[in-house]
């Protein structure tokens, strides 16, 4: 028995050590062999095309090879270098991949060949690798703070949202574009590629994205069939004439406002939706801000004036749906059975219910369209959309970050100027019953300005504001900002430190 | 006093004794009626709190998109759909990358059983200086908030070296990141994932052993490390299958470390489920977040069931470890 | 030369510290490099620098006044966290021993069971709740103002509970305590599935031997409750309380406030700073908590 049990244990314990150690031996041995064949074969290949490797870090644009062969970027030997790039998600495609079928979801066979073969071209170009990290989202924060103060980045490139991007660029965690940027970038220049995020606030330009098309943008969606039959004329209209006011607005919700089947109940409202985009969209519209830079907004002229206009609407005119505390998808999607005449819209969800009504046997039973929200009285007659989406930096520590961003603005210059390869239309376009609307859509989200209320750590402004005032009504506007105004400014006070 | 009267006795203690156990048999009927329905209520109950999200997230699953906006649909979907599983299986890459984990997990389980059974023994059964300090330390491990440890464990790996003989012979310091490596250098030296909790918990279930039984090896002429291996560590089993479950869960399920080492998401199923609606949306294009919402939930589903496989196996060897410590008992 | 001769003490004592020397080296490696870094980035103001890297500069006790006298939350938050792990572990322990020995009697799918009351650390923490966490913020566009209402429909609603404990004339400090509990049932329910499971190793390994000499000794069920399993499973109610204590710590807001303070506002100093007093006063519980159960403890020998 003894025996037994000892040589059981001793089996055990082999194993466990066998398996350990094979599992570190294994896969270092692995990882070595196949990135020594990779480079092998990379300096092979650059060996022939490119000439003699310049050590120069300082990077000119050679005009001559430029014009000829129609390619900007000046070809260089970086030594066989890994360009990383923190994002969180599997990207395809990188030097990892070598044929199409390694994405399993692959649709356009036409695209991804294209992908692949630019991935291919710029390893021979440059001599290097260039490698998409799935770190997961709270893996690329990690990742920035740790690598950084650690010395180095562990990332060349990483993918940003606003909510962390801004404070890693005020802390000095990026390196400043308009320093390191050619000259002869596309950033800076035409823009067909990447854009640049410009801010007063951040003193520079830190934070680069993929160009595509604008589909940003907010809008309100409104129920036009229901227009007809009330006889309004159509917001579109107005707002192509600059007549598309807070007045008109208050005016259309007041008329839209009904009791359909007279049972002394309110049954349709003219305006519902979710609040974020209401108060996102009517403050953009109306110049003003909630948490633009590090003086907060809430408390001036502009938004004060919109904060106003809720409590009207909801309080004194009723003519918007109460807020449904309990559930978000009802205030989210109210319209879709007719109970609101305007509403916030989001392209997605107009499509979705457009789908759903399409599979339960009929189409909508009335017209959808969109319109910007309306002007207000401060402002400038401008059609304007909050600042979103993932933006790209490059960390301090970076070495050549010249050539890095060269190197990655090729790398995404893989359609070759054709923008209609890159930016597919098709999705965005059927969320919409006209392609007027769609062009309007565009439009609302070709301005964009900064405002991150909805992202801010340590601030709600549905605890703070929405609620207390249109929930439960127990609060006037000046009251609620009052109360509101100093933990708004300590949550940004803490967010640019 | 007749044998007739000696029987007549004892047919009437018979009798009364027969009385008694009856009626304390119906009275215990009784009760065990009653705890039982208090033990269904109960357990019901606690099952209907824990499951309601689980089937929810499992019903969902097998939404189609038109099922989740019609509101109408509760529960049982009206367009039932495979996709979202077919997408979740393409995304996740799940065969492979649920092999690779679990060969990361149980190598990982099987390091901190021994690594953490053997630290609780000595901490249970020896007397040596500053043992309480020590042992304290052993809390701190798992007090700490994680996020404290980052930098310097991420420094530690980005330059790895002992003593600077890798530096000596390469001529450059090694960069354990990005592999799994640093994950099993923690574990064998017991400061692995809540490797403090396993040695606590050894330590109380070695403290609460019969010392009767490592005498009596003594006495056999046994040596410390044999009694360890060969006697306690067996006798310790309920605590060997405590903690393997828990290691191996927590392992799956840790994604600070995968983060902190950035172990490559192909290796760690869980770290690609947390990742897995955005590839959805980005690689995929689904831009309506409540569709990829519908392959997260099927790759949750994915996710749980291996493991809900393993545990359903390890508890088995729950009952089975009850009677072996009862015989040595 | 002389050969040192150990006496039998001394010679267990070099095997005990045997035994733990993986232990100890990892600590050495690991921990105690993170413990010096962080008591000095609290005494520090740290900036990176512009080749990556950072600065410390000392500033003393700067980041502790700041954390305890100026900083808007940190106070309310620490106090909050304390209060809820002080309250919350004396249900939770009662809770899951009462479940384990539940759970430990025979019945039909018991198995089953078994496995439900596992869930929860499977759902609860790590990759799962994160990817559900990811996809709420898609679906409310990142607005971190509502996730606290898309939350609210898994709540029970506890108006109804409060009623009902208000008619049988209860204190109000105890129907406070109850319908907070029971507001929070999943959470709880979930903060408890570990302990269940330990306590249910704990009630494995007693002897049936002695539960056969109780039932020959004719003791009540309650008797053998009080004189046989819970005397055997003391030494894991230590154990669990611990862990509750550490579990409610690390998951608590006044951590994922250290962690924000770092990660998001950039202010590793402060962080360190709220860190260390967090930590310290945790360990300070949990010295307090162990002494005072170590007394009652039981152990074999």
């Amino acid at each position: 028995m003894k025996k037994i049990c000892k040589n059981f244990i001793a089996a055990l314990l082999t194993l466990a050590m066998l398996l350990a150690f094979t599992a570190c031996g294994k896969q270092e041995a692995k990882d070595t062999t196949t990135q020594d064949t990779k480079k092998d074969t990379a300096t092979v290949n650059t060996a022939t095309p490119t000439q003699p490797p310049e050590t120069d870090t300082d990077v000119k644009p050679t005009e001559k090879p430029a014009e000829e062969e129609n390619d900007p970027y000046p070809a260089f030997d970086f030594g066989g270098r890994t360009i990383k790039v923190g994002i969180w998600w599997d990207y395809y495609y990188t030097s990892k991949h070598t044929s199409i079928s390694d994405d399993p979801g692959m649709t356009n066979a036409e695209t991804a060949q294209m992908r692949l073969d630019n991935v291919r071209r710029i390893e021979k170009k440059y001599n290097c690798k260039i490698e998409y990290v799935n770190l997961g989202w709270n893996g690329v924060i990690e990742s920035i703070n740790t690598s950084i103060a650690a010395g180095s980045p562990e990332c060349d490139i990483y993918l940003t949202d606003i909510q962390f991007g801004i404070p890693a660029v005020a802390n000095g965690l990026a390196q400043k574009l308009d320093d390191i940027v050619p000259g002869y970038s596309d950033l800076f220049g035409a823009q067909i590629i990447l854009k640049p995020l410009v801010t007063e606030e951040l003193g520079g330009t830190y934070l680069f994205a993929e160009q595509g098309l604008p589909m940003s943008g907010i809008y309100m969606g409104y129920n036009w069939t229901m227009m007809e039959e009330l006889g309004l004329e159509d917001p579109q209209e107005l707002y192509t004439k600059g007549q598309w006011t807070w007045e008109k607005f208050r005016e259309y919700a007041i008329a839209g406002t009904r009791d359909t089947n007279n049972d002394g109940t309110i049954d349709v409202y003219g305006f519902g939706g979710i609040f974020t985009d209401l108060v996102n969209g009517l403050i953009m519209n109306n110049n003003g801000s909630i948490a633009a830079g590090k003086q907060e907004g809430l408390s001036s002229k502009a938004t004060v004036e919109v904060l106003d206009l809720i409590n009207q609407i909801y309080n004194i005119d009723k003519s918007a749906r109460p807020w449904n505390g309990d559930d978000w998808n009802d205030n989210l999607l109210a319209w879709s059975d007719g109970k609101v005449m305007m509403w916030a819209a989001q392209a997605w969800a107009l499509k979705q219910e457009a789908d759903a009504a399409l599979s339960a046997g009929s189409e909508l039973p009335f017209e959808y369209r969109i319109v910007p929200y309306p002007f207000g009285p401060s402002s400038d007659k401008k059609v304007y959309s909050p600042v979103s989406g993932n933006w790209y930096m490059i960390p301090v520590g970076v070495k050549e970050p010249s050539k890095v961003f060269q190197i990655f603005e090729e790398f995404m210059n893989w359609h070759k100027g054709d923008t209609s390869l890159r930016d597919d239309p098709s999705w965005f376009e059927s969320c919409f019953q006209r392609i007027e609307d769609v062009e309007m859509a565009y439009e609302c989200g070709r301005n964009l300005k900064m405002d991150i209320w909805t992202s801010l750590p340590g601030f709600d402004f549905g605890a703070t504001i929405w609620w207390p005032i249109v929930v439960n009504k127990d609060t006037t506007v000046s009251q609620a900002v009052e109360a509101a105004k100093p933990v708004l400014q300590d949550a940004l006070d803490a967010f640019w430190e | 006093m007749n044998i007739r009267d000696v029987r007549f006795f004892y047919g009437k203690i018979n009798e009364t004794v027969h009385d008694i156990t009856f009626r304390s048999r119906t009275l215990s009927r009784v009760k065990s009626i009653l705890l039982s329905i208090f033990r269904t209520v109960i357990i019901t109950g606690m099952s209907y709190i824990i499951l309601g999200p689980v089937i929810n997230i499992v019903s969902n699953s097998f939404f189609s998109g038109s099922d989740i906006y019609n509101p109408s649909v509760f529960m049982v979907p009206l367009n039932p759909t495979l996709e979202n599983y077919r997408r979740a299986f393409a995304r996740l890459d799940y065969w492979n990358t649920l092999g690779y984990t679990f060969f990361y997990i149980v190598s990982i389980t099987m390091m901190q059983i021994l690594i953490c059974s053997m630290v609780g023994y000595g901490f249970a059964r020896f007397d040596f200086p500053f043992k309480k300090i020590l042992f304290g330390c052993v809390i701190v491990t798992i007090v700490l908030p994680a996020h404290v440890i980052m930098l310097p464990l991420y420094q530690h790996f980005r330059n790895w070296d002992i003593l600077g003989i890798i530096e000596a012979v390469t001529g450059d310091m090694g960069n354990l990141l990005s592999g799994e490596t640093p994950m099993y250098l923690m574990t064998l030296f017991g400061t692995g994932l809540r490797s403090g909790l396993f040695i606590y918990i050894f330590r109380q279930f070695f403290r609460g052993l019969p010392k009767e039984i490592e005498e009596a090896a003594l006495i056999d002429g046994a040596g410390p490390w044999y009694t360890y291996f060969g006697i306690m560590l067996v006798n310790a089993m309920p605590a060997v299958i405590t903690v393997a479950v828990f290691s191996l869960v927590w392992q799956y399920n840790d994604m600070f470390y995968a983060r902190l080492f950035s172990m490559p998401a192909s290796h760690i199923l869980t770290f690609r489920l947390s990742t897995l609606q955005a590839t959805v949306e980005f690689a995929d294009q689904v831009k309506d977040p409540l569709i990829s919402q519908l392959a997260v939930y099927a790759g949750i589903t994915l996710v749980l069931l291996p493991i809900l496989v393993i545990y359903f196996m390890l508890q088995k060897y729950f009952v089975e470890g009850i009677e072996r410590s009862g015989i040595v008992g | 030369m002389k050969k040192i001769k150990l006496t039998l003490r001394q010679k267990r004592a070099v095997t005990g510290i045997l035994f733990i020397t993986p232990w100890l080296t990892g600590f050495l490696a690991y921990y105690v490099r993170s413990l010096i870094l962080n008591v000095h980035f609290s005494l520090s103001k740290i900036e990176i620098l512009k080749t990556g890297g950072y600065r410390a500069t000392y500033t003393g006790l700067e980041n502790y006044r700041y954390a305890l006298l100026e900083h808007a939350t940190f106070n309310q938050v620490l106090a909050d966290s304390l209060r809820d792990i002080l309250i919350d572990i004396p249900f939770i322990i009662f809770f899951s021993l009462f479940m384990a020995i539940l759970l430990n009697t025979k019945f039909k799918g018991r198995a089953i069971v078994r496995i439900i009351f596992f869930l929860p650390i499977l759902m609860g923490s790590g990759a799962v709740l994160e990817s559900l966490e990811q996809a709420t913020r898609n679906i409310t566009g990142g607005a971190s103002v509502t996730i606290a209402e898309l939350a609210k429909t898994n709540e029970v609603n506890i108006d109804y509970f409060l009623y009902l404990f208000e008619d049988l004339g209860l204190p109000e400090v105890l129907v406070d305590y109850i319908t907070g509990l029971v507001a929070r049932i999943f959470e709880v329910v979930r903060a408890s599935s570990v302990q269940i499971i330990i306590f249910l190793a704990a009630l494995q390994s007693i002897p049936g031997s002695l539960y056969e000499c109780a039932k020959i000794e004719g003791a009540t069920a309650y008797e053998t409750f009080w004189k046989i399993t819970f005397p055997m499973v003391s030494p894991l109610i230590l154990t669990n309380v611990v862990y509750t204590i550490v579990d409610f710590f690390v998951n608590s807001e006044v951590v994922d406030l250290a962690y924000e303070v770092a990660f998001t506002n950039y202010n590793y100093g402060l962080s360190a700073a709220m860190s260390t007093l967090s930590t310290a006063i945790v360990c300070l519980i949990l010295v307090i908590v162990c002494t005072l159960i170590s007394r009652k403890t039981f152990y074999y020998n």
